[in-house]
């Protein structure tokens, strides 16, 4: 049983938008919200030394490089930037960057082409950047309307695309004799893709009480038990004394990360292997610039369709983890363990900003006999090159084998049994 | 007399004996188990490596935390005696709930 005290507005204090502070908004009762788009308007988004609209990221250094000139630049951090990096422990109430806005507007937006006039529809469900068809500049979506779509940053890829292959196909690798056949022939590990995932960043300040019961042994010693047949075999037996464990602490969680699209947070291994893509975290979340549609060309990205709201209770149940987690690095004295019963969490303040952050990923489609599919992947951390993935089974192969070192087994066990 | 001033030492050797035995006859049933569930254990082992189904981020460990001010209130309820695991039962500080 836990017991949860979420910020309310009325029990704790929201912090006003500073004086003066263009960037940052408080609505009455609500969060803090720090705009993170500040004045930019979609369209054409320039070369700082030639005005050209074409650039994109160079992964070797982790810069923008324009398409024309070569010139490289760096964008500043994001965290840093709009000071959602202050220490955790200084937040109150529900601080939130505007990207992580709650997700009403429709995903195509019409852009008009500063350039010629043309009016383009980008769907933001498939990509931020579009081809005016009249004149070939390159209109991009930085404005931050409420679909989803423009996070408050991005975390560059800095795992090249060789790099990435590499490691896929060293993960397949290993996994082959077992592998489906289909799979194994259609293997291309050069059509893994680059693509810039939707996540929730959030800091936590809290107030953490857990509570429960521990064992202590007093005494180790063996006794004599006479069993049904009347032999006799000795065993051991435990005293111990009980004791009622509580810890209160205040926990400050940085940087907890979690998927904010409905689709990534299905992990059910039955239909999906969406696990293996969290398996890849964490991201140097604190290494993200502040979002600029130029690092998206040449990858895709997925839309974010979840909201604080919808996320928040996952996100307390991960810090209760994380305090129980904590709480266990002060109970060496109960040596038999310990049963937690309760876990109260405070939560003083929240942070919460919306970030891209790079997965490569490599994707199979399986069809079953019965005709349901599953889709495996390969994912690569964009940044730590952390690898996992699931691979097909041939089935039929692994319980041929299977059945053979069963048979082994057997005939093994059978000659223990005649030999004692 | 002397069946009596000897008798708690032998016991004490025959318990040893025992146990010892009584070990080596569990070790042997559990080696027997092994080898009777080996085709079970290996395909399991298999699906795992190449399915990953249980593998996940390790957000209780993963994450960075800091832990301050920790105040302990723990008091002594009673004991329990003759217990005949050497773990407490219903341990869950490992645990983890959220998905």
């Amino acid at each position: 049983m836990s017991d949860l005290h979420a910020p309310s507005p009325g029990a704790q204090p929201i912090q006003p938008a500073e004086p003066g502070d263009p960037q940052s908004t408080a609505a009455p009762g609500g969060p803090r919200v720090v705009r993170t788009g500040d004045d930019r308007t979609d369209g054409l988004v320039r070369c700082e030394r030639c005005g050209a609209t074409e650039a994109s990221l160079n992964v070797a250094t982790g810069m923008l490089r324009c398409g024309f000139c070569r010139y490289e630049w760096r964008t500043e951090n994001a965290l840093a930037t709009f000071d959602l990096d202050g220490p955790v422990g200084e937040l109150a109430g529900v601080v939130v960057g505007s990207g992580t806005a709650d997700v009403t507007a429709d995903p195509a937006v019409t852009l008009r082409c500063t350039a010629c006039g043309a009016d383009v529809v980008i769907d933001a469900a498939a990509g931020v950047q579009a081809r005016c068809h009249w004149c070939r500049n390159t209109l991009s979506l930085t404005e931050q309307v409420p679909n989803g779509a423009v996070p408050d940053m991005v975390l560059p890829f800095s795992v090249p695309k060789a790099d990435a292959v590499a490691r896929v196909a060293a993960f397949v690798g290993k996994r082959t004799f077992f592998a489906h056949p289909r799979f194994r022939a259609e293997f291309t590990p050069e059509n893994v893709m680059g693509v810039y995932l939707p996540y929730m960043v959030v800091d936590v300040n809290a107030h953490a009480r857990v509570t429960g019961e521990g064992e202590h042994q007093t005494r180790s010693y063996t006794v004599q038990v006479r069993d049904s047949q009347g032999e006799t075999r000795s065993e051991r037996r435990y005293d111990a004394d009980v004791y009622d464990v509580r810890r209160s602490f205040e926990l400050h969680v940085d940087d907890l990360t979690l998927e904010s699209s409905a689709e990534r947070l299905d992990r059910d291994t039955a239909r999906t292997s969406n696990n293996v893509i969290n398996t890849v975290l964490p991201f140097d979340v604190e290494n993200g610039v502040r979002y600029d549609p130029r690092y998206l060309q040449g990858f895709t990205s997925e839309r974010r369709d979840v909201d604080v709201a919808g996320l928040r209770a996952a996100v307390h149940d991960q810090v209760r983890d994380i305090a129980r987690w904590r709480a266990d690095e002060t109970i060496g004295f109960y040596d038999r363990g310990v049963r937690w019963d309760a876990t109260d969490l405070d939560v003083r303040g929240e942070r919460w900003v919306s970030a891209y952050l790079p997965v490569w990923l490599y994707s199979y489609l399986e069809t079953r006999k019965d005709g349901s599919t599953l889709l495996h992947y390969v994912a690569v951390n964009g940044r730590t090159g952390e690898t996992m993935g699931s691979v097909p089974l041939n089935v039929p192969r692994l319980a041929l084998v299977a059945g053979v070192v069963e048979v082994v087994g057997a005939l093994a066990a059978a000659v223990l049994w005649v030999l004692t | 007399m002397t069946g009596v001033v000897l008798g708690p030492p032998v016991l004490a050797v025959a318990g040893e004996v025992l146990a010892s035995a009584g070990g080596d006859d569990g070790g042997g049933k559990a080696v027997l188990l092994l080898l009777l569930l080996a085709g079970p254990l290996f395909a399991g082992w298999v699906y795992l490596r190449y399915r990953n189904t249980d593998k996940r981020h390790h957000h209780e460990s993963e994450t960075r935390s800091q832990m301050l001010d920790v105040r302990a209130d723990d008091s002594r309820t009673g004991s329990r005696t003759g217990l005949t695991s050497s773990r407490m039962k219903g341990a869950n500080s490992r645990k983890v709930r959220a998905p």
